[in-house]
């Protein structure tokens, strides 16, 4: 997953360059370790991604609850590391076989734009499959 | 599954609450942040907000998403609710399939029975027509002006010119003004012959205006229908429109058909189609083998030109967006002005009725309702005893449950979770109760339907089950399940904690108060019954005395033949010729003793109709005409006989002579009058060498001469009050359809085939009907005994099924009873009471219920039959001692079996083992 999105740093992004509905699957992503805030998972997307992905970081709430409605995560109300009240996420049956499946087209997707653009780095795809699953 | 449930439930704040609390919390967090990497609180803050973005817009947006969220959690948890429950309830029953059995029955038998009735309300009265928006079809008939009227103050239907008049005054197809009617359309049914290979068959046919099909949005099966401009001139369109079911019966459903020419009454007519398939006719559950445009029908000139015969039926649509009252008031503006421009037409009103409520006819539209309604109430009697049981039985179930339900609430399940579990448990059972009511509503309709209700009439019951059904039988099995399972539901989630737990589940006593409700419910059962009993008992009584009826005449030993030479092409002569050599040649026959003749049969479903006056009352116009019907007139139905037809039926002559061979077209035209009608036109003097003016269907107007004087006797329907009524010659006043009676000694089985061959070497082409013995043709007819017989027998079905449901209710109660008085009992045996005793005192128990419900009932029940007695024999004594006694004997003594079971099973107790039980 942290791969790919190297390949975008050699030009760096607008402020909306994410793709349409990969923040969602990079939601999930960020919940697959366990339950975090939503403080938590944009700090979290800052660190994975040396804020290369300048997220406006509100818009990760309508993600959220969007997620939420769908059934993929749930929310709970707990304390946060420095017992403030806070709303937790975490990821959902549905939701993790849903992170699959995204991950799963990304690698798709991004090996067929990376043939393209990238003829020299062909010969790495399989270890680009390897390294994301 | 519950914990996670209800955190859902309670964990969930307010979207707006929701939202707001984590945007500050994430801001806070960022700025917090940025103060540890050196910034000074307020920059911070600034920067936080900035990098989070448009806060409003986003809070809007995860505030409306968590509003949809919330929604569909709602019904997800609902849903959740529901599955985790039926399994529940669905282990609940499996472990008790005795139980859950008797429920099914119980509640089948309740539901089964309603569903049946509805079946038949829905498809004689609520079902339309057939037709592209048949519910906005009508009937339009005449309202007579008071004392015109035979009885029935409504008439068939309007006189074709009339039809016109109204026509063009309301309907769009006349473009007329402020039109509430789409268009109007006529029709009379008549029966015909139609010629197949050698034979006449002879069919119910309805003669139609033009615009009849296309006022119904018809499409022709096969070729096409009656056209708009057919059936205006008398006899000049000779097609036929064969009905769907004839044509498959009689032609072999020969798609050639259409375009050939075959012989109806005697004249070719060109079949020009087949009406479409589930089209039986415009009256609904008449089956019309043919249908002919109306200016062929026999009498279509009187029709046409005689506003007083208001024969021709009238179907109507409503015009788009005009309501039924609008309707109605445009048709009462057009029947004043009808009024005032034709004195025959004074002081008719319009009637208007739904098609669907003007069944059968509009002058007896209303009786179905309302005995249809009866029944209904009926069933839902019986329903409610078996909800009584059903709610009995979970009631003591409840009491088995109480430690697990106070294990579950202990657990945090809160009283409304516990009442939906059980409630679904009662709906499940009652689904199930539904299930078993359709299977036997089924097989109930199923022989409703093959009962035959006429044997000249093509009727056709049709009760198949459609979506108005599957309705009522869902929101009866919700009902049911509602009625039965509430109060045990709300019983048995009442627990007091730490009694029940304290208790460790053991079922002993239940508290007095559900003692009492337990009771209450038994007591009412047995009211119902004896209410449902009496009501049967009421019709049984209506039904015996329809056999003590003096009909005056003796219908046992008498075949009844019905013949139309018309409908093989014979005129007037040859007809009258035939049916002399067919009574001469028929009374000749071995066994028979009489032999004669008439128009119409005793209760048949035609007749002559008319009015009379009495020489000198009224004054006729100068041609002899007769003036329009006030209260001078007296209506009556008459008949027209050959000379041997009173000494057939044995109606006795009190004066005169019966009709001879010396009444004959050449001379004065004589008649036969009822006492009842001698009376009304010479209250003071002998009637025979009166004369009295008779104006017919038709509207001719003659004078007659009294001959003869009969008896009283019942023509149209065996009850009610006497009738004027009279006879006339065949030979003055010749039918082409009569009635041929032969009276027997013998068996009158073995005289109908002799009959069939008589008629067969007579005239091969001729098909006869309704042959059978009058006496059975009276038992088995809607105009005859069928109706208070089939009433009495539908009424004490519902009775005794009220009554087994009771009967065990009460056993269930008595043996749960003494089933917790074991304690006692043994106690009691113990200190040298005998089992006489024991059983003594529990039946005691038993009857003290029972004696409160007959006391209960016998107030409602009484009230009842004098209410519907006094309806219906008419001033006499509603309340017969032999019925009440009867029927309180009956369910005394299925009360003593109820009680006499579970009295002997607690009176062959094991007293050591009721004692060591705890």
């Amino acid at each position: 997953m942290a791969k790919p999105t190297k390949s975008t740093k050699k030009s760096p992004p607008e402020k909306n360059a994410l793709l349409h509905g990969t923040l969602d699957a990079l939601i999930l992503k960020g919940l697959s370790r366990g339950a975090r805030h939503g403080y938590g998972i944009a700090r979290w997307l800052e660190e994975r991604t040396d804020e290369v992905l300048k997220v406006e970081e509100g818009s990760l709430y309508p993600a959220l609850y969007r997620l939420e409605k769908r059934g993929w995560i749930e929310a709970e109300w707990g304390r946060s590391e420095l017992g403030r009240r806070a709303k937790f996420y975490r990821l959902t049956a549905v939701g993790e076989a849903r992170l699959a499946a995204e991950v799963e087209q990304w690698e798709r997707f991004s090996a067929a734009v990376s043939r393209v653009l990238l003829p020299e780095a062909a010969a790495l795809e399989p270890s680009l499959s390897g390294a994301s699953s | 599954m519950i914990r996670q449930r209800f955190r859902s439930l309670l964990w969930r704040p307010r979207p707006e609450d929701e939202v707001a609390e984590e945007v500050a919390f994430h801001i806070e967090m960022r700025a917090r942040e940025l103060v540890a990497q050196g910034l000074d609180e307020e920059t911070a803050q600034r920067e936080a907000r900035q990098r989070f973005g448009n806060l409003n817009e986003i809070a809007q947006d995860c505030r409306r998403i968590a509003a949809e969220r919330n929604r569909r959690m709602f019904w997800l948890d609902w849903l959740d609710d529901l599955k985790s429950d039926l399994k529940y309830a669905t282990r609940q029953l499996v472990r008790r399939p005795s139980l859950t059995l008797a429920v099914m029955l119980t509640l089948g038998i309740g539901i089964g029975a309603n569903t049946t009735i509805f079946n038949i309300i829905n498809g004689v009265l609520l079902r339309p027509l057939p037709v592209p928006d048949g519910d906005e079809l009508v009937v339009l008939a005449a309202r007579q002006p008071e004392g015109t009227a035979l009885g029935m103050p409504v008439t068939m239907g309007l006189s074709l010119s009339a039809m016109g008049d109204v026509r063009e005054a309301t309907t769009a197809a006349e473009n007329a003004e402020d039109a509430v009617f789409t268009d109007l359309a006529a029709f009379a049914p008549g029966l015909v012959g139609i010629a197949t290979d050698e034979r006449a068959e002879q069919t119910l046919a309805a003669y139609v205006s033009g615009n009849f099909f296309s006022l119904l949005g018809l499409e022709a099966f096969h070729g096409r229908l009656i056209l708009p401009n057919e059936g205006e001139v008398s006899g000049a369109d000779p097609v036929v429109v064969l009905g769907h079911t004839f044509w498959q019966r009689h032609m072999a459903a020969d798609p050639g058909i259409v375009g050939q020419t075959l012989r109806l009454n005697g004249s070719p007519y060109t079949v020009v189609g087949v009406a479409p398939k589930d089209f039986l006719g415009p009256m609904a559950m008449i089956d019309m083998g043919a249908f002919l445009p109306l200016a062929m029908h026999p009498q279509h000139p009187e029709l046409a030109e005689n506003r007083d015969s208001r024969q021709v039926r009238i179907l109507g649509r409503l015009a788009p967006g005009v309501t039924f009252q609008e309707a109605e008031a445009a048709l009462d503006v057009v029947a004043v002005r009808l009024g005032e421009s034709h004195p025959v037409e004074k002081g008719y009103g319009l009637v208007m009725l739904w098609e669907t409520l003007s069944r059968p006819e509009p002058p007896v539209a209303g009786s179905l309702p309302v005995s249809l309604g009866v029944f209904m109430a009926l069933v839902s009697l019986v329903l409610l005893v078996a909800c009584f049981n059903v709610a009995n039985l979970l009631l003591l179930r409840a009491t088995q449950r109480r430690s697990e339900i106070a294990v579950r609430s202990a657990m945090g399940a809160r009283r409304g979770r516990l009442i939906r579990q059980l409630l679904t448990e009662s709906i499940l059972l009652s689904a199930l109760g539904g299930v078993t009511g359709v299977a036997l509503a089924v097989a109930a309709t199923r022989y409703i339907e093959s009962i035959p209700l006429s044997d000249i009439f093509p009727v056709v019951l049709d009760f198949g089950f459609d979506g108005r059904v599957a309705a009522f039988v869902t929101l009866v099995v919700l009902v049911v399940g509602f009625v039965a399972g509430l109060l045990p539901a709300l019983r048995a989630s009442r627990v007091d904690l730490a009694v029940s737990l304290h208790e460790q589940g053991r079922s002993a006593g239940g508290s007095v108060q559900r003692h009492v409700l337990r009771n209450a419910l038994v007591v009412s059962q047995v009211a119902i019954s004896l209410l449902l009993l009496m009501t049967a008992g009421l019709f049984v009584r209506v039904a015996r005395a329809g056999a003590d009826i003096d009909l005056g005449f003796t219908a046992d030993g008498v075949l009844k033949v019905h013949v139309d030479p018309s409908q093989v092409g014979y005129d007037e002569e040859r007809t009258a010729q035939f049916f002399k050599d067919l009574r001469n040649r028929a009374a000749a026959l071995p066994g028979v003793v009489a032999a004669g003749v008439s128009y119409s049969p005793p209760m048949g479903h035609y007749g002559n109709s008319g009015r009379v006056a009495a020489e000198g009352t009224v004054v006729l116009g100068q041609t002899g005409e007769a003036p329009p019907a006030d209260e001078a007139w007296t209506p009556l139905f008459y008949n027209s006989v050959d000379p041997h037809y009173f000494e057939t039926l044995e109606m006795p002559l009190v004066g005169g002579r019966a009709f001879d061979s010396r009444d004959t077209v050449d001379t004065a035209p004589v008649a036969i009058v009822n006492e009842h009608l001698a009376e009304t036109l010479w209250p003071a003097a002998d009637a025979i060498g009166r004369r009295f003016h008779l104006v017919g269907a038709a509207g001719d107007v003659e004078t007659l001469e009294v001959v003869g004087v009969t008896k009283n006797a019942r023509y149209l329907l065996p009850y009610g009050a006497q009738r004027p009524y009279l006879y006339v010659p065949q030979s003055q006043q010749p039918t082409s359809l009569r009635v041929l009676f032969l009276r027997t000694d013998g068996p009158v089985t073995a005289l109908a085939p002799m009959a069939r061959s008589l008629l067969r070497s007579m005239e091969p082409s001729l098909a006869p009907s309704g042959i059978g013995e009058v006496a059975h043709y009276l038992d088995n007819d809607v105009n005859g005994f069928f109706l208070p017989r089939m009433g009495a027998t539908v009424a004490s079905a519902i009775g005794i099924l009220g009554l087994i449901l009771a009967t065990v209710g009460l056993y269930g109660v008595v043996a749960w009873t003494a089933s917790q008085r074991r304690q006692e009992i043994g106690v009691r045996m113990a200190l040298g009471a005998n089992r006489r005793m024991i059983v003594r005192m529990v039946i005691r128990q038993g009857l003290v219920l029972v004696s409160i419900g007959l006391g209960v009932g016998m107030v409602f029940a009484l009230g009842m039959t004098s209410l519907v007695g006094s309806m219906i024999f008419q001033g006499g004594n509603a309340n017969d001692p032999a019925t009440i006694l009867t029927v309180v004997g009956l369910l005394l003594v299925a009360a003593l079996a109820a009680c006499w079971l579970p009295a002997r099973r607690a009176s062959g107790l094991d007293v050591t083992a009721a004692l060591r039980c705890d």
